[in-house]
């Protein structure tokens, strides 16, 4: 799958099937998620990986935004102290614009790998940290949920591309 | 499934209605719905799991998965709720009945 086509067919898979990833698969989309861009090459990640399944359970019962049972949720946590070396008013922004692009890397990764995967933000991320030991500095920001679909989404509906892509100046018209 | 089982799948669920209480606050005011839904889809599934079944109980979970990963909209979940709720009447009285009448 190329990558355009990656971009136009991804969709957020929440129902998945219990057959396991296999871990060249796993490390793949770990990787596409490390080799994201980040600002001032920030890197502000880390991701904790979770396929015991005792220790999903608890994550689900921590977790309203898992409705199904995915076989993995690598969480991401964002490192305060990488945030605060980069510096300045816009660091946490930037942070959080990295860790975002980290996410979509792996679900595009995800996706082409034949997975379904989907960002999940609904998680008590105190109780997320005390569960993971999480380090005082990093904070646990977003997941993602990962397996085999059990059901292929539909589409969601998209704004009109004449209501956001613009020539020049906001407003006028992309021909 | 034992009774350790069950205590620790409760528990589990006990965590689930903590937390969702705790998330909405912040969240949109329709995730309220969708919330209990899903926690009333984690009883039932819980519920089978242990053998705590009765056979009108396929229906609603087969009602509430489908509205779990589904894209209805809020009058539509509402009707869904309706009928799964007349359903579980039913069942309510169903099991009831008979019951009181030998003194």
């Amino acid at each position: 799958m190329d990558t355009l086509q990656a971009i136009f067919t991804r969709r957020c898979v929440r129902s998945f099937t219990q057959d396991p990833v296999p871990d060249e698969v796993l490390r793949q989309v770990l990787e596409a998620g490390v080799a994201a861009a980040s600002a001032g090459n920030s890197q502000p990640w880390g991701f904790v990986v979770v396929r015991d399944p005792a220790r999903l359970a608890v994550l689900r019962a921590l977790s309203p935004g898992i409705i199904d049972d995915p076989p993995v949720v690598i969480v991401v946590g964002l490192d305060q102290a990488r945030v605060r070396r980069y510096g300045g008013k816009e660091g946490e922004q930037f942070a959080w614009m990295s860790v975002g692009i980290a996410v979509q890397n792996m679900l595009l990764a995800a996706h082409s790998l034949g997975l379904g995967a989907c960002p999940v933000g609904s998680f008590h991320r105190k109780g997320v940290r005390a569960y993971l030991d999480f380090p005082p500095d990093v904070e646990p920001v977003l997941y993602v949920i990962l397996g085999h679909p059990r059901v292929k989404p539909t589409p969601p509906g998209r704004r009109n591309w004449e209501t956001v892509c613009f020539a020049e100046t906001w407003g006028v018209a992309y021909e | 499934m034992s009774d350790q089982g069950l205590k620790r799948d409760l528990t589990l669920l006990v965590g689930y209605l903590l937390t969702s209480a705790h998330g909405l606050y912040g969240e949109p005011p329709d995730y309220g719905p969708f919330r209990l839904l899903d926690a009333a889809g984690r009883l039932l599934h819980l519920m089978r799991a242990h053998g705590l079944w009765n056979p009108e109980m396929d229906a609603w979970v087969e009602v509430i998965d489908r509205e779990r990963f589904g894209n209805s909209t809020d009058e539509e979940l509402r009707a869904v709720l309706d009928d799964l709720i007349l359903a579980w009447v039913d069942a309510v009285k169903s099991s009831t009945s008979g019951q009181g009448e030998t003194r």
